[in-house]
C-alpha cells in the first residue's frame, strides 16, 4: 500500500493511502470521538454513514468541517482535530442528540454501556444548551426477541449496515424526512410480522437502548422463586468465553466453573449445559450426513444449530427447505430431553419443570416461541436468557462473581466434550460432526481431529477433508449475507459441498446477539474464538459419540441414533415463510 | 421518416424545416401552453384562436401553434402573433374573447390591438 | 429604455417553437451542435471548448461544466452516466420546468453532447412526479429523437450511441442534491452521502456519473452553435453567459426571465420586474431559495454573479427570486424558509435533522413574543455550527436565511425580542387590533365577521374589541369599510 504524507496536529505522519482521517489520528494516539461509525475489521462489517458528525475535524483547504470516519488521507493534507472550532461543533452535535433524547440514563438498559452516555461526558457535557420538541415513537415489542425504543434512537444507521449489508435482511431502513425520521421495518410493521430472523446483531451494534433484548429476567426469577417449579438451567458453548466481560475480565477468559457456581447461588435446581445436547446433536446430525450419502439423500446437508439461519432459509430459500438437516438446535433438543428422558428418571412432572437456556443469541427467544418445539402441551425451553441478562441477574443477585470458586455442572445431563464446545464459534459445528463422522466411517477412533482448514474468521471458508478414501467438501458461512451467497450457488447448482455450516452471526455464536457488547472492538470476537478452541483442548474427550451420558440416554431411553424416537423428539420440520 | 444518417441529411432536413415553419407566406400565431399558461386558460384560448382561424378560412396561411413558457406570467394566457416581414407582437391577458379580436384584427384587418400589447423586453441570442 | 435588459439563451426556444415537434426545434439549427461535434470533434475538444465557455453550473453550486464533464472523462469505469437533475424543488422556482415544457430537445442534445465528452452511453432525466406537462413533452421528445436517430444506436451514423431514460421523482426536496438523487435512481432511500466520492469517481451504480442541472444543459447546444467565446464575452469575469430567474412575490411583472450575468438586482426588480407592487417600498429580495438569503437595499446596484451574491450573504441557487416589499416580516420569512428545510430534511445527520428543528423552534418562539436575546446569540451560534457541520447542501445552506435576515434586519429580530412588536405586524401573536373610536360609525361589519365574537358594541356607536379574547386573524381589519381598525 503506498503511503502518503500528512500533518496532523502539527505533527507530520506517513500512513497507507487508503486510511481515513480517524484511522491516522489514531496512528498517533489521537482520539476523535465517534459515535455513527463502526468498523468490525475481520468481519467486514463497516458503516460510515457519516451521520452523527461528532467525528468532525478541520481539514485545511475544505470549507466546513470534515467527518474523519469517512474522509480519506491525500498527499499533504493538513489536518486539525482539536481547535475550538472543531470541539464546539462536536459537543454542539452532542447536546442536539441529547436534546432529542429521554434522559432517563439512571433506570435505562443501557446505562453505563451507552456510547450517548459516554461521548457526553468524555466531551464534558455538563448542561445541554438547546430545548424543543423530542421524538416519540410507540415501542415495538411484537418480537420475543428485539425490542425497539425509537425515542432513544440517534439515526447512527449501524442497525441498518448490519441488517442490510452484512445479514442481507433489509428489515430495518431509514423512513419519512426531517426530525421525524426513524429507522424501522417497511411500512411500519412490528418486528414479528416481518422476515426478522431475530439474530439480534442490530442489538449487538446500537450505540443507545434504542434496539435492546425482550428481557425474561423477570419471568425466571419467579420461576426460580416458585416452590412449586423445577428450574433447570443450561448454558451455550458460547456463553462461558464472554460472562467474565460483564465482570470486567478480560476477553477471553473462560469462566465455566464460575459461571456454574453462580448459577447454583442464585437457586437453580439443576445447572445442566447445553454443551451435552450439542453432542447429541452432532450424533444425529452426523447420522443424519451418513444416511443421506449412503441412501443417496440430497446434498449437502445444512447445520439447524442457528434459528436466526433457519428462519432466514424459510423466508428467504423456501425452496431449499429439505436440505437441512431436521435436526433441532441443542437448546431444544436438551428441553425435550428434560421433559421426557430426565422427568421420566428422576420421577419428576415435566409439566412442574422450567427449562431456562442462557444463550448467546436473541433468535433462541423467539425459537423457544415456535409452537412445533413442543411436546405434550409444552414447550421444550421455557424461557431464554441472554449472556447479558444472566450477568444482569448475577449482579442483581448479590454474588461476586469473579471471586467464585469453580464448580462443575450437574449430572446426566451436565456432561460435555470438546467438540460441543467448539459449537460457539464458527466452522465449530462442522468439525464436530466430522470427528464423529471420521470415525464412524472408517471404523477407527482417529488421532487427528483438529481440522484447522475449518478454522478462521473468513467469511465464507471452505476445505476438503478426506475420511477414509473419501473426500468430503465441506462449506462454512457465518454471516447472513455470506450465507446468502452459498445459498444462492446450491440454487444454482454451482457447488458440490457434502455438507455446509452456516451461522448467522458474524463470528458464530460468540459474536452473537445476546453476547456482552463488543462495542465495535472485533478484537473481543477473535480472543473468544481462542478462547473456544483452548476450552476444546482441554477436555478429556473430544469427540461428541464419546460422551457417556450421551451414550447412556440412547440405550435407557432413544434406542437408535437417528432412530424413530430420535425423530419425535430431537427433529423437527421447516416451513415456508413470506418475503416481507 | 427515417433516420437521419449523417450531418448532410440533417442539413438537408434543417433547410426543409425551415422553410416549412418560416416561408414567405406563414403568418404564425403561438400560444404560450407550459403549466402555466394552461392552468391561466391558454388552452380555451387556443381552441378559440384554432376555431376563429378556421371560421374565417385562414387556414391555408395561419399556424396555430402551442408553445412553451413566454415567460410573462403576470399577464397569463400569452399570444404572440409574426407575420413575414413585421416585428412579432407578443400579447397578454387574453381570453377566448380577446383572442377572436386578435384574429380578427391583427390577421384579417392588420390592425395591432395596442390595449393588449406587453413589451417583448428580450433579445435572443443568434 | 432603450436597451433591451434580457439575452435568451438557455430559454431561446421557449414561448417560440412547438415543443412536441422535432421539426420546430430542428429548424432553428436543433441537433446541429451535436451533429458538428460527432463529425468534427474529439470528446477532448468538446470538454475543451465547455472550459472556455466558462459555463458552470446553473444548479447551485456553480462548479465549472467543463471541468465536471473532464473528472468524468477521466476516470475509469465498465460504464458512465449522464444525469439531468430536473428535481426542481424550490419554493417559487420554475425554471427548469419551463425549460422542460418549452424545449425538450435541447435538453436531449446536451445530454448526448456530454455523453460523448465523457464516453457514456446512458443518460437518466431525473424529473418529479409533480410536473406531468414537462414529463409528457420529454417522453414525446425522446421517441421523436429516436425516430430521427438522433438518440440511440450510431446517432447520424457517427458510429456513437446514446440511449435516454426518464426516473421520477417523488418530491422529496433533498433529491435534488446529487448523491441522494443517485440513490434515489438506484431505488434507495433518497438522501446524501458525504462527497468525496463525488459522482465524477463512484456515482450512479458506483460508474463514473455527471450530474447536471437542466438549464446548465439547455446552455450546452447553444454554447456549440455560437462559439465558446462570444459564451464567454457576455457576463462578469467569473461568470459568463446568463442566468434564468424566476421572478416571483411583491413585483409587479411576475415571470420568468433570463439576464447576462453582471445584471443589477435593481434592474432585474425595477426595470424587468416593473417595482412592487402596489407602489409600496421595496425590503428585500430572497435568492437561492431556501438555501439563499434576504439581500437588502443597499446591495440592488451589485452586479450579480456568482461571487458576488455569495459575499453578500446569499446565493445564485438554481434561480428562485422572491421580491419582498416593506410590509415583510424577515423573521417571519426567516421562519418560513427554515420550516421548508426542515421538513425536507433527509433526517440523516444530527445538525440537520436536530440543529434546524432547534432554530426553526427558536423562530417561533421569538414570532411568539417569547423570545429572549440570549435566544438570539444562541440563533447565530447554532446557525453557524449547522452550516460546519451538516452532510450536504441542504444542511449546509438551511441557515442561510436565519444568518442573513438576522445579518440585515437584526431591528426587526430585536423588536420581536425586546420590545414584543412585529414591525411589519405580520406575526400574529405580536399583532394587536383596535378600533378607532372617532372612525367607528357603529356598522357591526367587524363583529360580524369576528370569528372569536370578541368585538362588542351598539349599532350606530363604536365597537370595542376584547383583547384578551381576540385570536389576532385580522378579519375584522379586512371587513371594515371606514379604516377605523388599526392594526400595531
Amino acid at each position: 500500500m503506498n503511503k502518503v504524507n500528512i500533518t496532523i496536529n502539527d505533527m507530520n505522519i506517513s500512513v497507507p493511502e487508503n486510511y481515513t482521517v480517524l484511522e491516522a489520528a489514531r496512528e498517533v494516539e489521537i482520539e476523535i470521538p465517534t459515535l455513527c461509525h463502526l468498523n468490525l475489521h475481520d468481519l467486514k462489517a463497516v458503516n460510515r454513514s457519516a451521520s452523527c458528525r461528532v467525528c468532525v475535524v478541520e481539514v485545511e483547504g475544505r470549507g466546513p468541517l470534515s467527518p474523519s470516519c469517512s474522509t480519506y488521507v491525500s498527499e499533504g493534507m493538513v489536518i486539525k482535530t482539536n481547535t475550538p472550532r472543531a470541539v464546539k461543533a462536536r459537543r454542539t452535535m452532542v447536546e442536539l442528540l441529547l436534546s432529542d433524547h429521554p434522559k432517563d440514563c439512571l433506570t435505562c438498559e443501557k446505562n453505563q454501556q451507552c456510547d450517548l452516555q459516554k461521548l457526553a461526558a468524555n466531551l464534558g457535557v455538563r448542561e445541554i444548551e438547546y430545548t424543543g420538541a423530542q421524538s416519540t415513537y410507540e415501542k415495538d415489542n411484537s418480537s420475543y426477541s428485539i425490542f425497539r425504543n425509537l425515542d432513544k434512537c440517534v439515526l447512527c444507521r449501524r442497525c441498518e449496515t448490519m441488517c442490510n449489508e452484512v445479514q442481507t435482511c433489509g428489515i430495518l431502513s431509514g423512513m419519512d424526512r426531517g426530525f421525524e425520521t426513524v429507522v424501522g421495518p417497511a411500512f411500519g410493521l412490528p418486528m414479528i410480522d416481518t422476515m426478522c430472523t431475530f439474530c439480534g446483531q442490530c442489538v449487538a451494534v446500537c450505540p443507545t437502548a434504542a434496539l435492546t433484548e425482550i428481557s425474561n429476567v423477570r419471568q425466571v426469577w419467579d420461576a426460580i422463586n416458585d416452590p412449586d417449579k423445577f428450574v433447570v438451567v443450561q448454558t451455550a458453548p458460547a456463553v462461558r468465553v464472554a460472562l467474565g466481560e460483564e465482570f470486567g475480565m478480560e476477553p477471553g477468559t473462560i469462566v465455566t466453573g464460575k459461571m456454574a457456581a453462580a448459577l447454583r447461588r442464585m437457586g437453580f435446581d439443576k445447572i445442566f449445559d447445553t454443551d451435552f445436547a450439542a453432542d447429541l446433536t452432532i450424533v444425529e446430525e452426523a447420522s443424519e450426513l451418513i444416511h443421506r450419502v449412503q441412501n443417496g439423500g440430497r446434498l449437502p446437508i445444512l447445520t439447524s444449530c442457528c434459528p436466526a439461519w433457519v428462519k432466514f432459509f424459510e423466508h428467504q430459500f423456501p425452496d431449499l427447505l429439505d436440505i437441512p438437516s431436521t435436526c433441532k438446535s441443542p437448546h431444544e433438543m436438551f428441553g425435550a430431553i428434560v421433559k421426557t428422558y430426565y422427568a421420566e428418571k428422576f420421577k419428576i412432572d415435566p409439566h412442574k419443570i422450567v427449562v431456562v437456556s442462557v444463550m448467546p443469541c436473541l433468535a433462541k427467544k423467539y425459537e423457544a416461541a415456535r409452537p412445533e418445539l413442543s411436546g405434550k402441551g409444552m414447550q421444550n425451553v421455557d424461557y431464554v436468557i441472554s449472556t447479558r441478562e444472566a450477568a444482569k441477574m448475577i449482579k442483581e443477585a448479590g454474588i461476586n462473581f469473579i471471586n467464585l470458586p469453580d464448580e462443575g455442572f450437574d449430572n446426566p445431563l451436565g456432561e460435555s466434550t470438546g467438540a460441543s464446545v467448539i459449537f460457539g464459534t464458527t466452522g465449530g459445528v462442522i468439525e464436530a460432526a466430522l470427528r464423529t463422522a471420521a470415525d464412524w466411517l472408517t471404523g477407527e477412533s482417529l488421532e487427528k481431529i483438529d481440522y484447522h482448514q475449518l478454522r478462521g474468521l473468513e467469511g465464507i471458508r471452505e476445505g476438503t477433508v478426506n475420511i477414509g478414501g473419501t473426500d468430503f467438501k465441506i462449506g462454512i458461512a457465518h454471516g447472513l449475507g455470506n450465507a446468502r451467497k452459498l445459498l444462492e450457488d446450491i440454487r444454482a447448482g454451482k457447488t458440490e459441498y457434502h455438507a455446509i455450516e452456516i451461522m448467522a452471526c458474524p463470528g458464530g455464536c460468540i459474536g452473537g446477539g445476546g453476547q456482552p457488547y463488543h462495542q465495535g472492538d472485533s478484537d473481543i470476537i477473535k480472543k473468544r474464538a481462542e478462547a473456544i478452541y483452548r476450552e476444546d483442548k482441554g477436555k478429556a474427550k473430544r469427540k461428541s459419540h464419546e460422551n457417556v451420558n450421551v451414550i447412556e440416554l440412547y440405550k435407557e431411553f432413544l434406542g437408535e441414533f437417528y432412530g424413530e424416537k430420535a425423530h419425535e423428539l430431537l427433529h423437527t420440520k421447516y416451513q415456508k415463510r413470506e418475503l416481507i | 421518416m427515417k433516420k437521419l444518417k449523417n450531418i448532410e441529411e440533417l442539413k438537408d432536413f434543417r433547410d426543409k424545416c425551415a422553410e416549412k415553419f418560416s416561408g414567405p407566406d406563414k403568418i404564425r400565431i403561438i400560444v404560450g401552453m407550459a403549466t402555466c399558461g394552461i392552468a391561466a386558460g391558454a388552452g380555451e384560448v387556443f381552441d378559440s384562436i384554432a376555431g376563429e382561424v378556421m371560421k374565417l378560412g385562414l387556414g391555408d396561411k395561419v399556424t396555430v401553434v402551442r408553445s412553451g413558457c413566454m415567460g410573462a406570467c403576470h399577464a397569463e394566457p400569452t399570444v404572440e402573433i409574426s407575420i413575414p416581414g413585421e416585428e412579432s407582437v407578443l400579447y397578454g391577458n387574453i381570453d377566448s374573447q380577446r383572442a377572436k379580436v386578435l384574429v380578427k384584427n391583427h390577421i384579417m384587418r392588420n390592425e395591432v390591438v395596442t390595449e393588449l400589447v406587453l413589451e417583448k423586453a428580450y433579445e435572443t441570442i443568434s | 429604455m432603450s436597451t433591451k435588459k434580457q439575452l435568451r439563451i438557455a430559454l431561446k426556444n421557449c414561448g417560440v417553437i412547438d415543443p412536441e415537434n422535432i421539426e420546430e426545434y430542428i429548424a432553428r439549427d436543433g441537433y446541429m451542435a451535436i451533429a458538428n461535434i460527432l463529425t468534427e470533434m474529439t470528446p477532448e475538444d468538446v470538454i475543451e471548448e465547455l472550459k472556455k465557455s466558462g459555463l458552470r453550473g446553473r444548479g447551485g453550486g456553480g462548479f465549472p461544466t467543463g471541468l465536471k464533464l473532464e473528472f468524468a472523462r477521466k476516470n475509469k469505469g465498465k460504464k458512465k452516466y449522464i444525469i439531468c437533475n430536473a428535481d426542481e424543488g424550490d419554493p417559487g422556482a420554475f425554471m427548469d420546468r419551463s425549460i422542460l415544457e418549452g424545449d425538450p430537445h435541447s435538453i436531449l442534445e446536451a445530454m448526448v453532447i456530454c455523453g460523448y465528452a465523457v464516453g457514456a452511453g446512458n443518460g437518466y432525466i431525473y424529473i418529479r412526479a409533480e410536473y406531468p406537462l414537462a414529463i409528457e413533452r420529454l417522453k414525446i421528445a425522446i421517441k421523436q429523437a429516436y425516430k430521427y436517430g438522433l438518440l440511440g444506436k450510431n446517432i447520424l451514423g457517427s458510429g456513437f450511441s446514446f440511449d435516454i431514460e426518464l426516473k421520477y421523482g417523488a418530491g422529496a426536496f433533498v433529491c435534488g442534491e446529487e448523491t441522494a438523487l443517485i440513490n434515489s435512481i438506484e431505488g434507495n432511500r433518497g438522501e446524501p452521502h458525504f462527497k468525496p466520492p463525488y459522482p465524477a469517481e463512484k456515482g450512479l451504480w458506483d460508474m463514473p456519473t455527471t450530474v447536471n442541472n437542466v438549464e446548465t444543459l439547455a446552455n450546452v447546444p447553444a454554447i456549440f452553435n455560437m462559439g465558446a467565446e462570444k459564451f464567454a464575452s457576455i457576463g462578469t469575469k467569473t461568470s459568463k453567459g446568463t442566468k434564468v430567474f424566476a421572478l416571483a412575490g411583491n413585483v409587479n411583472n411576475v415571470g420568468l426571465v433570463e439576464v447576462p450575468m453582471g445584471t443589477t438586482l435593481r434592474e432585474i426588480v425595477f426595470d424587468i420586474g416593473g417595482g412592487i407592487t402596489g407602489g409600496k417600498g421595496f425590503k428585500a429580495v430572497q435568492t437561492g431559495g431556501p438555501s439563499g438569503g434576504c439581500i437588502p437595499v443597499q446591495f440592488l446596484d451589485v452586479p450579480i454573479d456568482y461571487e458576488s451574491l455569495r459575499e453578500i450573504g446569499s446565493m445564485m441557487g438554481s434561480g428562485g427570486m422572491i421580491i419582498m416589499d416593506e410590509d415583510t416580516c424577515m423573521v417571519d420569512i426567516a421562519k418560513y424558509y427554515l420550516e421548508f428545510t426542515t421538513d425536507e430534511s433527509c433526517g440523516k445527520c444530527t445538525a440537520c435533522r436536530i440543529g434546524n428543528k432547534r432554530l426553526f423552534e427558536m423562530l417561533e418562539k421569538i414570532t411568539e413574543g417569547k423570545g429572549t436575546e440570549e435566544d438570539l446569540v444562541k440563533l447565530k451560534e447554532l446557525g453557524e455550527i449547522i452550516k460546519d457541520t451538516s452532510l450536504c447542501g441542504l444542511g449546509q445552506s438551511a441557515p442561510n436565511p436565519v444568518l442573513s435576515t438576522m445579518k440585515y434586519f437584526y431591528n426587526e429580530y430585536e423588536a420581536h425580542v425586546r420590545d414584543k412588536i412585529c414591525p411589519a405586524g405580520i406575526c400574529s401573536s405580536l399583532t394587536k387590533f383596535e378600533i378607532n373610536k372617532d372612525k367607528c360609525i357603529g356598522c357591526t361589519l367587524c363583529a360580524k365577521a369576528c370569528p372569536a365574537a370578541c368585538i362588542s358594541g351598539k349599532v350606530r356607536e363604536p365597537h370595542e374589541i376584547d383583547q384578551d379574547k381576540c385570536i389576532k386573524c385580522g378579519a375584522c381589519y379586512k371587513a371594515c369599510k371606514f379604516d377605523a381598525i388599526t392594526k400595531s
